[in-house]
């Protein structure tokens, strides 16, 4: 353990070395700033994925048709009430309605509000929802995204569907989802389930597809081999493929960052191996001198990575702060597009704030381990040689 | 306080490079003796006081210095024995220029176990002795070379060093700072401390000192 006087010469130093170190404490905070950034936004998003799967229902069944999925007839729901360890069978209707002045697609979700909504998402949305008021008219819950585009054309209040029979519908903007839920209703509009049958041309004995759920996560096997021999022309999808394909998608997107990681660490090492190796003239002169007052070959190496760890720990803290601050308050913008992707309209998310410590305990350690060993090496190299000829 | 017997130092030996900087070396330095080792660029003076003061090892032979054999000390022992009974001068000063006098001199110190109290006291007094306390906050890089000088005789000060090694002082200096160098020499043996100083400068024969000569890593005989 070194005393006071130790650490008074190394703060020292640190000051009278600033320039020194400014280039190497400006590269760190910059390359810790993307792959917390990086780090951050992808495990945000993974707890939002998670949290979205959560409410999924536990199989959802289509017609098909020629390979293609068509409205599903509701008396299928019937159906598959009877089935064993299914709880419930709730038709859904929903559909793209393309938006014509921008060329864009809007999802539109028909909800029974009378209903018990089992999808937690839903339910999280229509929360604090005056039913009576909002059924009186034909009124609409939209998400961001789609506030931002009506208002750019000026439906501030309102917008004019046109049904698949070219009638007009106009439905009342009744209020607009928080950002904070854009993720999972960034390009939603949520009406009465009539209204949506009506807009998306679907008939009160068709629906979208149907919901399923089962309490008992054991029967799934069974249930989905029952369901599949319902019909000839069924697709049952469970939610353990819904969570694959998510995954796939972010394993994909995974795989590239940690492409980049890997390159960023090996510039960054080269970088450090070059700045520290070729340890300077002063810098050797100084162990020089040094060893020649009376300090060991220990005592040195003890500064020199005590000295090069506080310019590395200090760039890793205001790295992973501008970071968080990227990711949470300013919504990680640029990077959040190459990590979102979207279907309709853009994203335009605020994360819930999440930090998985574990990834940022490796990211210290895959970022430390190298810089202090491009210190260590050259700093006890020059340690060992003669101190005379070190300071000439 | 010095004794060197047979010394011989072989630089890069065994190998086609191999250089034998010093041959055979016998040196006694008593207790509170002023001594000048003199002779030309690479006669071999400074790899001595090298020995001496424990910052290389001989190829052979023996070196005791005040009781102490430091021959073969590894180097956690040598760097105590260094920190604890030596002061060392050199010609460029070797001092952090960026850093103020009262920095640079209480480096020696830095890794002791002392208090700030301790240190602050030591660091004075040295730089009292060398009369340098009024650029005590001044960086070194500012002083002119005789300051420097100054605030380098300081350090070497600063751990009340028994011995004193010092490698061509005055190289670097003017006549007049020369000559105030020899006069702080001179007050510093009058405080006790032995003292060995490595040059080819002339000046240092109005010194009241043994001077040995050395030639091609060989000590002549006068």
């Amino acid at each position: 353990m070194q005393n006071k006087l130790f650490y008074n010469f190394l703060f020292l130093l640190l000051l009278k070395h600033r320039i020194k170190h400014i280039s190497i404490f400006i590269i760190s905070t910059l390359i810790v700033f993307i792959l917390s950034s990086v780090i951050l936004l992808s495990n945000a998003l993974q707890e939002e994925i998670n949290t979205t799967l959560d409410s999924q229902a536990d199989f959802v069944v289509q017609k098909m048709r020629a390979g293609k999925s068509v409205n599903t007839p509701v008396s299928w729901s019937d159906e598959f009430r009877e089935i064993e360890g299914i709880s419930q069978a709730q038709p859904r209707v929903y559909g793209q309605y393309f938006f014509e002045p921008n060329a864009e697609h809007f999802t539109i979700v028909g909800i029974d509000f009378f209903d018990e909504q089992k999808s937690k998402n839903l339910q999280k949305l229509i929360t604090n929802l005056d039913m009576k008021k909002f059924l009186e008219k034909p009124n609409m819950l939209i998400g961001h995204g789609v506030k931002a585009l009506l208002d750019k054309y000026y439906f501030f209040d309102y917008y004019v569907f046109k049904t698949p029979h070219q009638e007009k519908r106009k439905v009342n903007i009744y209020q607009t989802f928080p950002k904070e839920s854009s993720l999972l209703s960034n390009d939603m509009i949520i009406m009465d389930i009539d209204l949506a049958r009506e807009i998306l041309g679907i008939s009160e004995e068709r629906s979208t597809d149907i919901a399923l759920y089962s309490p008992n996560e054991l029967e799934a096997g069974n249930i989905y081999v029952k369901l599949v021999l319902k019909h000839a022309d069924i697709r049952v999808i469970q939610k353990s493929d819904i969570a694959k394909a998510y995954k796939h998608l972010f394993n994909y997107k995974g795989g590239l960052f940690l492409i980049l990681y890997m390159i960023v660490l090996l510039t960054f090492m080269m970088i450090l191996y070059q700045r520290y190796s070729m340890v300077q003239s002063s810098d050797k002169k100084e162990i020089g001198i040094l060893r020649a007052l009376g300090w060991s070959i220990k005592d040195v190496i003890i500064l020199k990575v005590t000295e090069s760890f506080m310019v590395a720990f200090g760039a890793f803290l205001l790295g992973f702060i501008l970071a968080f601050f990227f990711v949470f308050v300013l919504d990680a913008p640029l990077l959040s597009n190459i990590f979102y992707g979207y279907a309709n309209l853009p994203m335009d998310i605020s994360l819930h704030r999440s930090i998985d410590f574990s990834l940022v305990s490796l990211l210290f350690l895959f970022y430390i381990l190298p810089f202090m060993t491009a210190v260590l090496i050259p700093s006890w190299k020059a340690s060992v040689i003669d101190p005379l000829e070190a300071m000439r | 306080m010095i004794q060197l017997e047979n010394i011989n130092k072989i630089y890069n030996e065994s190998r086609p490079n191999s250089f034998q900087a010093l041959k055979d070396i016998s040196l006694h330095v008593s207790k509170g003796e002023l001594l000048i080792l003199k002779g030309v660029s690479g006669s071999g003076k400074s790899t001595l006081l090298s020995i001496m003061g424990s910052l290389i090892k001989p190829s052979s032979g023996s070196v005791i210095v005040d009781g102490e054999s430091i021959a073969k000390l590894p180097d956690l022992h040598a760097s105590n024995f260094r920190a604890q009974k030596l002061g060392f001068i050199f010609q460029s000063f070797n001092l952090f220029e960026a850093l103020s006098v009262a920095d640079n001199v209480a480096i020696p110190l830095t890794n002791q176990s002392l208090t700030l109290e301790a240190l602050h006291v030591s660091v004075g007094d040295a730089m009292e002795i060398a009369h340098i306390s009024h650029k005590k906050d001044t960086e070194v890089r500012l002083l002119s070379g005789g300051e420097k000088q100054r605030c380098a005789i300081a350090r070497a000060l600063v751990n009340s060093p028994k011995v004193i090694l010092c490698d061509e002082p005055t190289a670097n200096l003017d006549s007049i700072n020369s000559q105030k160098f020899i006069a702080t020499i001179k007050e510093l043996n009058a405080l006790g401390k032995t003292i060995v100083i490595a040059t080819h400068d002339p000046i240092f024969e109005t010194l009241d000192a043994r001077v040995v000569n050395i030639e091609n890593g060989s000590l002549l005989k006068r």
